[in-house]
């Protein structure tokens, strides 16, 4: 509105102006007198020239406030509410250019002004968009705390990790989410940090909604207004909870393996206590099987008579008992803790079993057994031979031992399979009962109670056996009829193998 | 026949050294590792019996030390042991220029057949 009364009060003077002007022209001229007396007659005549004249004037003056109003104030108005309207903050305004050329392009240009804080407005919500994004759905968890422990906010993966809403969470106090066991660390962590801005990682339990806990890495960073002074932190809080895990696992192992070291030690000090052992007991067996050689050998010591000779050699016997009772307890403790070395070697097969047989055709005449050595093919192996020579020897004894004495059948032989050689020592005995079997390679088992004082074995035997042939990578298991026959078979892999 | 017995155990060295004198052998015994060393060095016998599990000085050590000064194999010597030893170190020993491993307890007819072939080598 200034605008139009400034106009109006422009025209009024300029009109004035021309007025006194007029006059002054007038006075000039010696014709005031004149032109007062032609007014005064005008305006006694006819006064409504007076009236037409004074209503011209206002209807130009009117017309022109009204011009001015409408092309130029009006529309600058508009544009100014529209710019209050944006300071505000409301971009969504209509801009009309109207009025005066001047003005019209004014308006264009707010115009283009707007449009351009609209299109500034459209990329800044994207961004924000963005990074809003980034931040609520950030792995870590955000949360601004106040000074006094309140949470003025938090993102969204923070909440969804507690098991809350953002809404719930907002206004609530940081303990709220601490594990009982760490509200105090926390608390202590929090003060310190207050007071001296360092705020390393710690590791704090947090609790969710339904009360599990977990272990994170919390970090806390200043907050300030905009004078500068300290109004809260932003928390970042990282779920440390694999990370645990593994750690656990990690120190887990760690013990295992203490442990285990352990447990060998104690082997390696059980084994050398055990080898230790078997040399004292080994020991006093010397003598007394040397004396009963010394004594038992023709008038080495002074002539004998049978009766002592035959006492003699019960204790010979014995004294043999014992050793082999010690070397198979040694032997057998030695199988269990994987303790047993083996001496490999190439070694042809059927010359092995070639001297099985030689060496035990004496013992089998004696006992009138059928003692036959059915190897055909030439094989050579790589491997133990004295082991495997143990453990043919254990068996043959065994068969011998429940072999009938006539009538009685034992065959030994060797045959590949695969890349296996299968030895096996068959007897026609008295067999193994089937409640027996299941336990046959258990220790110190024995077959029958009248058969213990025959039984030459220490019960060791088999076990010894299984022990060997699966140390050296093969198997054992038997067949047997009770009252028939027994076959016992052992397999041992070729490592290196030949066929002529 | 002259037979250097070096063995700590009073048990088996009369054992034996009683057999071997009952053969007709002369049998000095030595029951630790230093004098069995001088003996062995002073070369007054055919055949050495030497047990390993000795405290102090061992059978062990008595070979190495004859392994540094020379030939070990010139003083022929059968290695007598009790312990667990394997297959692969009695073989290692006899190598070195031991004679021979036996085991314990020993067969005294057998150690006597044993003996005669080593004086003989």
């Amino acid at each position: 509105m200034r605008i139009g009364l400034q106009i109006a009060i422009v025209l009024t003077s300029f009109a004035y102006i021309v007025a006194a002007i007029g006059y002054v022209l007038l006075v000039q001229l010696n014709k005031v007198d004149t032109l007062t007396a032609e007014i005064e007659k005008l305006i006694k005549n006819s006064p409504q020239v007076i009236y037409l004249d004074i209503f011209i004037f206002i209807a130009v003056t009117g017309s022109l406030i009204f011009f001015i109003i409408h092309f130029i104030t009006n529309p600058v108005r508009k544009l100014r509410d529209a710019a209050d309207k944006i300071v505000r903050g409301d971009l969504d305004v209509k801009i009309d250019p109207k009025g005066t050329d001047e003005v019209r392009d004014l308006a264009i240009s707010f115009k283009a002004m707007v449009n351009a804080l609209r299109k500034d407005e459209e990329i800044e919500s994207v961004a924000v968009a963005k990074y809003k994004n980034f931040y609520d759905r950030s792995p870590v968890l955000y949360l601004t705390i106040s000074l006094d422990g309140f949470i003025g906010d938090c993102n969204k993966s923070y909440a969804e990790r507690m098991g809350y809403m953002v809404e719930e969470v907002i206004g609530t106090h940081y303990n709220k989410y601490t594990a009982p066991k760490d509200l105090q660390t926390m608390t202590n962590f929090f003060e310190t940090w207050k007071q001296t801005g360092i705020s390393k990682n710690i590791e704090i339990w947090l609790k969710t909604k339904d009360g599990t806990t977990f272990p994170a890495l919390v970090s806390l960073s200043k907050l300030n207004d905009e004078k500068g002074n300290l109004v809260g932190c932003t928390t970042i809080i990282k779920d440390i909870s694999e990370i645990y895990e593994s750690r656990k696992k990690l120190e887990n192992d760690v013990i295992m393996e203490l442990q285990v070291a352990e447990i060998k030690k104690m082997e390696k000090l059980k084994d050398e206590f055990a080898s230790m052992m078997t040399h004292e007991l080994k020991t006093p067996l010397t003598p007394i099987m040397g004396h009963c050689e010394m004594l038992k050998e023709p008038a080495l010591l002074g002539e004998l008579n049978q009766t002592q000779l035959d006492s003699i050699d019960k204790i010979y016997q014995n004294a043999q008992r014992l050793e082999r009772l010690i070397g198979d307890a040694m032997l057998a403790q030695r199988l269990e803790i994987g303790q047993m070395s083996f001496d490999k070697q190439k070694f042809e097969v059927p010359k092995l079993m070639s001297e099985v047989h030689n060496d035990y055709s004496q013992v089998m005449k004696e006992k009138q057994i059928k003692f036959v050595n059915s190897t055909q093919e030439n094989l050579s192996i790589w491997s133990d031979k004295n082991r495997v020579r143990q453990v043919i020897d254990n068996l043959i004894q065994n068969a011998i031992d429940f072999t009938p004495k006539n009538d009685g059948i034992i065959e030994i032989g060797a045959k590949s399979e695969d890349s296996k050689v299968i030895f096996y020592i068959k007897d026609n005995g008295i067999g193994i009962p089937k409640e027996v079997q299941p336990i046959m390679f258990k220790k110190f088992y024995q077959v029958d109670a009248s058969h213990r004082r025959r039984h030459t074995g220490t019960g060791l035997g088999l076990v010894i056996c299984k022990g060997i042939v699966e140390g050296l990578g093969g198997a054992i298991w038997f067949e047997s009829e009770p009252g028939k026959s027994t076959s016992f078979y052992f397999s041992i892999p070729v490592e290196v193998f030949w066929k002529n | 026949m002259k037979i250097l017995l070096i063995d700590d155990n009073h048990n088996i060295s009369d054992m034996i050294s009683q057999y071997m004198r009952l053969k007709g052998c002369d049998c000095m015994v030595v029951d630790n590792g230093k004098d069995g060393l001088g003996q062995i060095l002073a070369k007054n016998h055919d055949v050495a019996l030497l047990d390993l599990a000795m405290p102090e000085f061992s059978g062990y050590d008595i070979i190495e030390s004859l392994e540094k000064d020379g030939n070990l194999k010139e003083h022929k010597i059968i290695v007598l042991t009790a312990y667990s030893i394997t297959e692969a170190k009695m073989k290692e020993l006899e190598k070195r220029g031991v004679y021979l491993c036996v085991k314990k307890p020993v067969q005294l007819n057998e150690l006597a057949k044993v003996i005669q072939s080593c004086a003989a080598s």
